[in-house]
């Protein structure tokens, strides 16, 4: 105000980034209504050509639903022992030892190069052929551990390898034994940057564990499928077991991505 | 062009649902081929796949591929002792651990609230009941339940469990606690009512295919799947998939008579006991009408509990 | 040749005797027979060009790595080249004992960013050594202030500046009352503007009588701290003593070529950072 006629370059600018907020609000608005739309007009049409029996989903829904809390547990539980697997595997893969280290690298191989529902059938089925009688929901935490785990192994891997070589050195000319550089200063780093990673996988495992339906576990998929076919209802049953695990996943991607972000801040 | 994108989208929304939605569900007219059969009822052979339904591990494979010995129990007597028999375990576990698989309506399915129902169930309650403990029911696929080596995961099955020679080497059986028709159905689009318009041999001239449960079957032809029109299973069922409006019928006489037990695994501890136990809550249950009472509460009124060769 | 410190009345017994130390790096040869003796309280700064071999030295002689040939002795410990069996059981131990008696400061401060300021110095006393943890802290805190940093003992390294980063591994390293400390290239790695401050804190330690190693371009903190100067090249010691000699008047000819080529193109950079003198 203090020139009128000469606009400083520096007036323009708030203009200038509302209208840059503006647009970029306008364009989530758009994305975010075009997911509406969509999901919308498909439901709608379902429900319009006399598909989708509502009554019946507000019937069955809540015992569906029901499931989700297995499909959490399960995949929990499993998450935890295949961290567990995961750090003793990148152990044993790093290991000098080379006993360790081939046991290690034959359980990455064993578990990646066969499918898992071949390994979830094996623990349950085969077994107890040689003795060993596990119980469906521990058969399917057990198998989803071991095969999670073989993955994280090479996460877990590539984790501890990512903490710079000067952290050791630093660590070992302080005297420290090899065993303590690893559980006091490499670990807790690597652990840092593989976070992010273990939560991309629990959002997979979320998914996975429908595979332990087989074993007649009452997770989801089980209950959906269970309800479908008593009832010769399987588009809205797998419907609603869709959208539980839709919402599922999208509700721990969002805690998962907000984590990434702040160990991504806090990293140096 | 935000416009025009949006545009796209909503279009391309459209011809999801359109491919979404069946060709012959809802109120719109059945198929052309089903509609001409549909004229000309009788007698006129349908043009249908020379292929059956039925579910997997289940005697109405056997029949189809040729294999079926349907048979009768073995003769029971009371062991000298109880020692290390599985009904010592039971009756210290005070729990009778009983599969079946809950995808057969009216035998055995779930309610909302996640309850067990069905004939199978109160007939395994009962049978809990007399021997003096609870019974706790665990869903598992036929086909696992049939295959045997339960490994000890649960005790007996109460599924309607067709005693077959074949079956016999896994299992031991009960006496029946009921006897039911397997029956054949045809879809509704078909316009097939009866055998005489099946255009091949049964079940000579036929493919089988597999589902994993009976009910899958009839899932198929409700979704308008081309892959068959035919299934077998048994008459209760058809029944009770025709009287929840699924677009089946019955056709024709009964296939086969199935003899249904209770069935134990050989593999297993030792069970002289229980097969004996188990047996006499059986024999008392036919005499002093429970078995009729609930065959007629769950089959329409019907009472399938006496035993069709009058044996 | 060896390295002998002019009669000089201050300086303590051996600490470090390094014996015809030879290094390969694949065929490559690094060290060329390097022999070194540094006694107590004394000041020892590598110089030389990039390639000369000053790092691989000093990383020799605490084994991070592994001479071809040769023996290192710290403080009355011998522990001979083993290239075959470095990795034995017992041999990894002898080495560890190495550590103990040296303290390694590092170009990048390679301070544990997981761990507090005061947690990075007592970590190793604590954990290797056993001292308690109103001993380790006093002490941390003994040195943290000495560093000038005793402000900081909460902060985590992220939160530090890279001068500051290098003095709280000094304190670090002081820790674990090492009988030499050795440095390798310990400013190269900071802002212009952050160089003064950690000489300055190594001035102070070398004035004290803190028996030291330091490879190093800081010709002028060498001039002022060193009670001895060692020039090497391909793998050599080319010419070793007082400051005001291989600094001020060389006897070699590649030492000298090597000066004028360094102080001429260095000369602005080092006068801007003289450390407050």
């Amino acid at each position: 105000m203090i020139a009128a006629d000469a606009p400083k370059p520096d007036s323009i600018l708030p203009q200038v980034e509302a209208s840059r907020a503006r647009a970029d609000a306008l364009f989530r608005l758009k994305s975010a209504g075009t997911w509406l739309v969509v999901i919308g007009l498909v439901l709608v049409g379902l429900w319009a050509t006399d598909n989708i029996d509502t009554a019946f989903i507000a019937e069955w829904g809540p015992f569906i639903f029901g499931g989700a809390g297995l499909t959490i547990l399960v995949s929990v539980v499993s998450i935890f022992f295949a961290t567990i697997l995961a750090l003793i595997g990148a152990m044993g893969r790093l290991s000098r030892n080379p006993y360790l280290n081939g046991v290690a690298a034959l359980y990455v191989s064993l578990v990646r190069g066969t499918p898992l529902i071949v390994q979830i059938y094996f623990i349950y089925l085969a077994l107890p052929q040689v003795g060993i009688v596990l119980p469906a929901i521990p058969s399917g935490i057990i198998a989803l551990s071991f095969n999670y785990g073989a993955y994280m192994t090479e996460i877990f891997r590539a984790g501890i390898q990512a903490v710079p070589q000067g952290q050791r050195e630093a660590a070992e000319s302080l005297g420290m034994p090899e065993r303590l550089v690893m559980r006091r200063i490499v670990l807790p780093q690597a652990l840092r940057i593989v976070i992010p990673a273990i939560g991309n996988d629990f959002v997979a495992m979320l998914k996975d564990s429908s595979l332990v339906s087989i074993l007649a576990v009452e997770e989801l998929l089980f209950r959906s499928q269970l309800v479908g076919r008593q009832n010769f209802r399987s588009l809205e049953t797998l419907l609603i077991a869709a959208a539980i695990y839709w919402i599922l996943t999208i509700t721990f991607s969002y805690f998962q991505q907000r984590l990434e972000r702040r160990m991504a801040r806090g990293d140096r | 062009m935000n416009h025009l994108r949006l545009g796209a989208t909503v279009l391309a929304s459209m011809m999801l649902v359109a491919a979404c939605t069946p060709a012959g569900s809802g109120s719109a007219s059945p198929s052309s081929a089903a509609g001409s059969s549909a004229a000309s009822p009788s007698n006129a052979t349908a043009d249908i796949p020379a292929v059956v339904c039925v579910g997997e591990a289940t005697t109405y494979l056997d029949w189809l591929n040729g294999d079926l010995k349907p048979d009768t129990q073995d003769a029971i007597t009371e062991p000298s002792s109880t020692t290390g028999d599985l009904l010592e375990t039971i009756k210290q576990r005070g729990k009778l651990a009983i599969a079946t698989d809950a995808n057969y309506e009216p035998q055995s399915f779930r309610k909302p609230d996640g309850s067990w129902q069905g004939f199978d169930i109160d007939v395994g309650t009962e049978i809990a009941k007399r021997l003096g403990v609870t019974a706790e029911f665990q869903h598992q696929e036929w086909d696992i339940i049939t295959a045997g080596s339960w490994s000890g995961r649960w005790d007996i099955s109460v599924g309607s469990m067709t005693i077959t020679t074949g079956r016999k080497d896994l299992f031991s059986f009960n006496q029946p606690y009921y006897y039911t028709p397997a029956y054949m159905a045809a879809s509704t689009r078909s316009g097939v009512t009866s055998v005489d318009q099946l255009p091949f041999d049964l079940p000579s001239g036929v493919e089988a295919v597999t589902r994993p449960t009976d009910s899958n079957c009839v899932e198929d032809i409700k979704a308008n799947r081309p892959e068959f029109d035919l299934l077998i299973t048994s008459g209760t069922v058809i029944d009770a998939a025709v009287t929840s409006g699924q677009p089946i019928v019955k056709i024709g006489e009964p296939i086969f008579q199935e003899n249904l037990a209770v069935a134990i695994d050989k593999s297993g501890p030792t069970h002289a006991a229980l097969l004996f136990e188990i047996d006499k809550a059986i024999g008392e249950m036919h005499a002093d009408g429970t078995l009729t009472t609930l065959s007629e509460k769950w089959f329409e009124g019907e009472d399938l509990t006496q035993d069709p060769s009058g044996g | 040749m060896t390295v002998e410190p002019s009669e000089a009345p201050h300086l303590g017994e051996v600490i470090v005797d390094a014996r015809g130390i030879e290094k390969y790096f694949g065929r490559n040869h690094v060290l060329k027979g390097i022999d070194l003796k540094v006694r107590r309280r004394q000041a020892v700064m590598l110089i030389g060009r990039s390639g000369s071999g000053k790092t691989t030295l000093i990383r020799c002689l605490n084994f991070l790595e592994e001479p071809t040939m040769g023996s290192v002795e710290i403080d009355g410990l011998r522990v001979e080249a083993d290239p075959l069996h470095a990795n034995t059981r017992a041999r990894r131990e002898q080495i560890r004992q190495i550590r103990l008696r040296t303290g390694m400061l590092f170009q990048e401060f390679n301070l544990f960013p997981h761990m507090s300021v005061l947690a990075n110095c007592i970590e190793a006393p604590m954990r290797v050594r056993g001292v308690p943890e109103a001993e380790a802290v006093a002490t941390a805190g003994r040195l943290l202030e000495k560093v000038g940093l005793a402000d900081k003992r909460d902060e985590y390294p992220e939160r530090l500046s890279g001068g500051q980063k290098q003095r709280v591994a000094i304190a670090r390293a002081m820790c674990m009352e090492p009988k030499v400390l050795m440095f390798d290239e310990p400013t190269s790695a900071l802002d212009p503007e952050l160089v003064g401050e950690v000489l300055t804190v190594m001035e102070e330690l070398a004035h004290e009588g803190t028996t030291m190693i330091v490879v190093t371009h800081e010709m002028h903190f060498a001039r002022e701290a060193a009670d001895t100067v060692v020039y090497m090249d391909e793998g050599r010691i080319i010419e070793a003593g007082p400051p005001e000699q291989v600094l001020g008047d060389p006897e070699d000819e590649r030492t000298k070529t090597f000066l004028h080529r360094f102080l001429s193109s260095f000369a602005d950079r080092e006068h801007a950072h003289d450390p407050g003198t």
